[in-house]
């Protein structure tokens, strides 16, 4: 082992002192020499005999040189610096060749480091919780469609849950389902994202507060107590001393616990402030109308299955307490794991989409290192002389292919640390913009694992460009090199860019399918005009604002009020969304529609000139108007859905009731039907649903929370400032309006799939560039190596059309085979994406053929600048050339 | 040189070895020389194979050398044994003559009839 180390220190040192040993080691021999010459002097040999034999006795000056060269130094390490070098100087040597192929590998790699620190830190690390594979989240969902969806729990089966469970080591509760939370700053109301949870959310969570504590039971003793964001406490409070201070929550004085550590979140991922639910407060005094989430701390060894058995089992003990219409009687918990809920929650088809694109970016790297593989077989071919005659001076097969394949790591590491540049400047926009919400949990960083990977990758691509030129250029007849025979071979670039163009093909076959998806989402007709509408929820408090009077005057004065702007032709009051989950009954139909099936009735309730400003279509009766009282008749209006679903004629004049026929609600007659307006869907991303929808006028129903639709004759954003004004001047306690165009709201909705669009056809672009390089690289090549052969055929009388023609169906025709392959390819590949599409079959045979035509002309175009240099081909040279 | 035998790998770093402890401090070319000449001319050496073998048993520190001057006023380098390099000639020496003498129990049994 001393030896070893010995052996192994002095060789290190070798390396360094390379030069001087050399000297040493020449010296030594040329000593030898010299003694051996002057004893056969001695012996009687002539000067000549004597030198001869002193160097047959040593047996290959320069071959004991080497070995002891190799012996004296690290042989492996020798060599690589040596084939470095030589790597180095050949490309500098070809600047256009190394700076295109280090730029397509740095695109390459780029992305896939990009992508993947993003799937990484989404997908594979793990939160960072205190123990994060323990980590679960518990909704509510229908025990016979799991996969319709999943819903809160109330808090009662949270009590139930927390106070009985043994599968839990801990269980938490939050929330998100309730009335936006207003804080005091400087005077000033303002919303905030806060989320209401129970004491033991942050310990289950196994997280500690940056500064101060997070909830601990003695924080039920105050009013009010709430842990602030990092991100808030800098921004908004601007990182005052504040803990342990009071900050004014939604008009109470709220002692400020603790604040969390900057990387600390928890969905949603921007919540500003934790405000404490004290375990006597309001959601225990309604406990079955408070809805929350449940996060659970699974104890060790408890599997995500038992604990739902026991978890329901606990529910049911409670379950025949609830007031009737509060629960869904059918609902059982589920217990999901942490880190995939936050995913799904995040976007539904998140995790689809990120396993997609980087897939896609694989495709990317593929293609290019095919790329760049064939540029190395151009050159190899341009290299061949250098080759026959290195191996004729005795260098072994094996010693080529290591020198070729150190030039392919010298390009893919240049490759990979430039496109680790273009990673790290594409994740600092994504940390910046936020054109995407991301789940919470693992910020997305390049640390080393990514950096681990991204070597990987190098080496990868290094093995996958770089192997198959090696191994061919090695391969070479010495004979025939020497006498600079020409060889007609460029099979196996073609294999890459057959390969190359499948790969495109698929790429671009997704691209385009999310494309025309994206175009079908956003081009279908709501039910109602978006342009020029703005809108704002508003929020009256029910302590000013508690007689149905006070409110409807509210919006009275406030409709009159914008009104009078100019530019203003509609002012109206409607939810902003709904979505079904009432039951219905109709008169005379008593029984017919109850259970779950049924509860998918949503009701809006809208002002009379609701219909009339957002363009919604009536289609029978009448709409709303000022007959329709507090006193008078409770009236109602039905959308197309509800009427075609529950009245087989004309539903005008009918009673119905929201809720089963036993509830106290009262019977409504219904005096019109409207066109349907669609909706999104909670539980998908592509698509929509008309639910069956009641209408109910504002008058009869004056509910505290609505929205506020702006119709304008212009762009409805000049508008916004006056209308803010005008309502902070009808009530300045309000917190101000918060007004989108119609538009940009609709647009959230379309976020995913259009930044998926967006990626996908940058991706595909880049696919197909690089795509086009190699099928112009491939054709340049072929063409070069028969210059020969098109100058005997044009001396023969070829026109140049018959050559153009000769190297466009040779250029074509292994572009039609990749098409082939890849249109294959797309088939199968395309069925994994179909919960992506809209409007589109994942086998749309025209996206298809689009998208094989586009590959098809950029081929044409790659080819036809070679064809053009082989139809100049001047016979009269080529021939003399012989 | 049909009838020569080639250098065992291995053996070639005994041979320099008790050279070196019989001869005292001594230049490559004295090694080869040496080493050929105790065969009385049966071992088959390129002088060169030497220097690589040097070369190794200095990296191990079983030798060391230094520039010297040769009997007839000539710049050489001389090998000498180390401390070290006694004990492995010691033990490789022990561990050959071991090898040998079970070899040739080995091979001096009588077939068995």
């Amino acid at each position: 082992m001393i030896e070893f180390a010995r052996t192994l220190a002095a060789r290190l040192l070798a390396l360094f002192l390379r030069r001087s040993l050399d000297r040493d080691l020449d010296a030594e021999l040329r000593s030898h020499l010299d003694m051996a010459v002057e004893r056969n002097l001695a012996q009687g040999m002539s000067r000549e005999q004597a030198r001869r034999q002193a160097l047959l006795d040593f047996g290959g000056v320069e071959q004991t040189r080497q070995i002891y060269r190799e012996r004296r130094g690290l042989a492996f390490l020798d060599t690589l610096f040596q084939d470095l070098g030589f790597a180095f100087r050949m490309l500098r040597k070809s600047p256009g060749f190394t700076a295109l192929a280090i730029l397509t590998l740095a695109l390459g790699i780029g992305a896939n480091t990009a992508i993947f620190s993003i799937v990484d830190a989404v997908l594979l690390k793990p939160l960072p919780y205190r123990y994060p594979e323990r980590l679960t989240i518990i909704w509510q969902s229908d025990a016979a469609h799991r996969a319709s969806g999943a819903w809160f729990d109330t808090y009662r089966e949270f009590e139930q849950w927390a106070q009985y469970s043994k599968g839990f080591e801990k269980l938490a509760a939050f929330t998100w389902a309730h009335q936006p939370i207003t804080v005091r700053l400087q005077g000033k109301l303002e919303r905030v994202l806060g989320i209401p949870v129970t004491t033991s959310f942050f310990s289950t969570l196994g997280v500690k507060a940056a500064h101060g504590r997070t909830f601990a039971p003695e924080d039920s003793q105050n009013a009010c107590a709430v842990v602030l964001s990092d991100a808030f406490w800098h921004g908004e409070l601007g990182g005052s001393d504040i803990v342990g201070r009071t900050l004014i929550v939604d008009d109470k004085p709220c002692l400020v616990a603790g604040i969390m550590p900057n990387d600390f979140s928890f969905y949603p991922k921007r919540t500003q402030l934790w405000m404490l639910i004290p375990p006597q407060g309001e959601y225990a005094k309604h406990p079955w109308n408070s809805m929350v989430g449940v996060v659970g701390l699974l104890s060790p060894g408890v599997t995500r299955a038992s604990a739902e058995a026991e978890l329901t089992a606990l529910q049911a003990q409670v379950i025949s307490e609830a007031p009737p219409e509060s629960v869904l009687r059918n609902a059982e918990p589920v217990v999901l794991d942490l880190q995939s809920e936050f995913v799904w929650l995040t976007g539904r088809n998140l995790r689809v989409s990120l396993i997609l694109l980087f897939a896609a970016v694989t495709f990317v790297l593929l293609i290019a290192c095919g790329n760049v593989a064939t540029l190395f077989l151009g050159r190899a071919a341009e290299r061949q002389r250098e080759f026959g005659v290195r191996a004729a001076l005795g260098s072994s097969r094996l010693r080529i292919i290591r020198q070729l394949l150190t030039e392919s790591l010298l390009l893919s590491v240049s490759g990979a640390v430039l496109g680790m540049f273009l990673a790290t400047a594409g994740i600092r926009y994504l940390n910046a913009a936020n054109p995407v919400d991301l789940p919470p949990g693992n910020p997305i960083t390049i640390d080393w694992q990514i950096l681990a990977f991204t070597a990987f990758l190098a080496i990868l691509s290094a093995v996958l460009f770089g192997l198959a030129p090696a191994w061919k250029a090695s391969r070479y007849d010495l004979n025939a090199i020497l006498k600079n025979a020409s060889r007609r071979s460029h099979l196996s670039s073609k294999y890459f860019v057959v390969s190359e163009v499948a790969l495109s093909l698929v790429l671009l076959a997704g691209a385009a399918l999310m494309i025309e998806s994206l175009h079908r989402l956003i081009s279908t007709p709501l039910g109602f005009e978006p342009a020029h509408l703005l809108a704002a929820n508003i929020d009256l408090p029910s302590k000013t604002y508690s007689t149905a009077d006070q409110r409807l005057n509210f919006y009275h004065a406030l409709k009159n009020g914008v009104l009078d702007l100019p530019g203003v032709q509609g002012v109206a009051f409607a939810p902003l969304s709904f979505s079904g989950s009432t039951a219905l009954s109709v008169e005379g139909k008593r029984g017919e529609y109850h259970g779950a099936v049924a509860n998918d009735v949503s009701e809006a309730i809208v002002d009379a000139d609701y219909f009339r400003v957002t363009e919604v279509p009536l289609l029978k009766g009448r709409e709303f108007d000022v007959t329709d009282q507090q006193k008078t008749l409770p009236v109602a209006i039905v959308n197309e859905a509800l009427a075609r679903k529950y009245f087989q004629g004309d539903p005008v004049g009918q009673h119905i009731k929201l809720g089963k026929p036993e509830d106290k609600n009262p019977w409504l007659t219904v005096v019109g039907v409207v066109g349907n307006v669609k909706g999104f869907v909670v539980f998908k991303e592509m698509g929509y649903v008309t639910d069956p929808c009641v209408y109910l006028p504002l008058t009869q129903s004056p509910d505290s929370r609505v929205a506020i639709f702006v119709r304008s004759s212009q762009d409805p954003r000049v508008l916004t400032l006056a209308i803010r004004r005008e309502f902070s001047h009808l009530d300045g306690s309000l917190p101000p309006l918060d007004l989108t165009t119609m538009h940009d709201w609709l647009s959230q909705f379309y976020t995913q799939p259009r930044l998926r669009a967006l990626l996908l056809s940058i991706f595909g672009s880049l696919g197909l560039v690089l795509c086009s390089i190699g099928i112009f690289g491939v054709v340049s090549q072929s063409v070069a190596q028969r210059r020969h052969e098109i100058g005997i055929r044009m001396a023969l009388g070829a026109r140049q059309r018959d050559t153009l023609h000769l190297v466009l169906r040779e250029g074509l025709g292994f572009v039609a085979v990749g098409i082939l392959i890849g249109a294959a390819g797309a088939l199968a590949l395309t069925r994994a994406i179909s919960g992506l599409l809209y409007g589109v079959t994942p086998t749309d045979p025209q996206t298809l053929a689009a998208v094989a035509a586009l590959l098809i002309f950029v081929a044409l175009a790659a080819c036809y600048i070679p064809a053009r240099r082989a139809i100049r081909v001047d016979p009269m040279i080529v021939l003399r050339h012989e | 040189m049909g009838d020569k035998a080639d250098v065992w790998q291995g053996t070639l770093a005994l041979m320099i070895l008790k050279t070196l402890e019989t001869l005292g401090p001594l230049h490559g070319y004295g090694v080869a020389r040496r080493i050929e000449q105790t065969s009385g001319g049966l071992l088959s050496l390129n002088y060169g194979t030497v220097y690589p073998a040097l070369l190794k048993l200095e990296q191990e520190g079983s030798i060391e050398s230094e520039w010297g001057v040769s009997d007839n006023n000539r710049k050489a380098k001389y090998y000498k044994l180390t401390r070290a390099g006694r004990k492995q000639l010691e033990r490789e020496t022990h561990d050959w003559k071991q090898a040998q003498a079970i070899l040739a129990k080995f091979l001096s049994a009588e077939p068995s009839t």
